[in-house]
């Protein structure tokens, strides 16, 4: 699921399928699954390019060397954001969405401002 | 006992990424490289050139009984009676009218036409075999390239592990002759 459905409104953060409360204590996490195996990927895919370079057409050896350019900018570019509620013992409550950076970064961002209101407005 | 992902010595994510990529190694590039290794062997041509050479042979070896003219006639009674009489018998007027006495001789000898009968069967049959060599050396490739294990190991490592070509042309020989491509329909 990407995040781009994701909405923050009077405290609750609403996505697809599902929502989840912004208590004062959540905690946002920008996990970056995607780079080891788009790393994996690649150095996989460079293999065969040089393994196999007698053997292959020069057009495809330009679609390895763009799958190579997108395992690596695809892994190191998303990421998944994941919510953590500390007082459940630090558990995962659940995975918000997929995307690339920024955009997690600028959803982490209203996260955790709209569950600092939160707390400012209980206090 | 349920697996436990988490005790396994690589992460889930490169055991995934690691699957997904045997996959597309034994079932998309594979295939593929196991095609251009053959083909860089030129097994084709050669495997075609052989099979007519051998069909060739066979058609020499089925024909081995030489139409009798009258020079072979002549050359024949040379032995049994002394030089120079098989030559004079095929002057050039006579020639003509014992090759005809022959052809007519064998026409009417069963044996004769059993033996150009049973060599046009040959001709046709070797004819088609070599129509056919294409196929059955395609279809030796296509049985040596369909080992889904053996090409994903050797594409998916980008030639450092698997058997790869190792005793290629061996085995495309043991396929060309394996009930199912040397029993092609015509061969």
């Amino acid at each position: 699921m990407f995040i781009r459905n994701l909405q923050i409104k009077n405290g609750v953060l609403y996505a697809r399928n599902t929502f989840y409360s912004l208590s004062p204590e959540i905690d946002v996490r920008a996990d970056p699954i995607f780079r080891t195996p788009g790393l994996v990927s690649a150095g996989l895919a460079i293999l065969f390019g040089f393994g196999f370079h007698d053997l292959l057409y020069l057009h495809e050896l330009f679609v390895i060397a763009g799958f190579v350019v997108a395992s690596i900018a695809i892994g190191f570019s998303s990421a998944r954001l994941v919510i953590i509620k500390p007082s459940l013992r630090g558990s995962e409550l659940s995975v918000a969405g997929y995307d690339t950076y920024p955009r997690i970064r600028q959803i982490a961002a209203e996260i955790v401002e709209a569950a600092q209101s939160q707390k400012e407005h209980r206090s | 006992m349920p697996i436990d992902i988490n005790t396994f010595p690589i992460s889930g994510r490169i055991l995934v990424t690691l699957l997904l990529w045997s996959g597309v190694s034994a079932f998309a590039l594979g295939p593929v490289v196991a095609k251009r290794e053959i083909e860089l062997t030129n097994w084709g041509e050669a495997c075609a050139a052989s099979l007519t050479t051998q069909i060739e042979n066979r058609r020499v070896v089925k024909n081995e009984a030489p139409d009798l003219g009258c020079r072979e006639f002549g050359q024949l009674m040379d032995g049994l009676l002394g030089h120079g009489a098989g030559q004079t018998m095929c002057s050039d007027e006579v020639e003509g009218a014992i090759n005809g006495v022959l052809d007519l001789a064998r026409k009417f000898d069963p044996a004769a036409q059993t033996q150009a009968s049973v060599r046009e069967l040959a001709q046709r049959r070797g004819d088609q075999a070599a129509q056919l060599a294409p196929t059955r050396c395609s279809c030796a490739a296509d049985m040596v390239t369909s080992d889904p294990i053996r090409w994903g190991i050797y594409s998916g490592s980008g030639r450092l592990a698997g058997k790869g070509t190792d005793n290629l042309m061996s085995e495309l020989t043991r396929a060309l002759h394996q009930p199912s491509c040397a029993l092609k329909p015509g061969s």
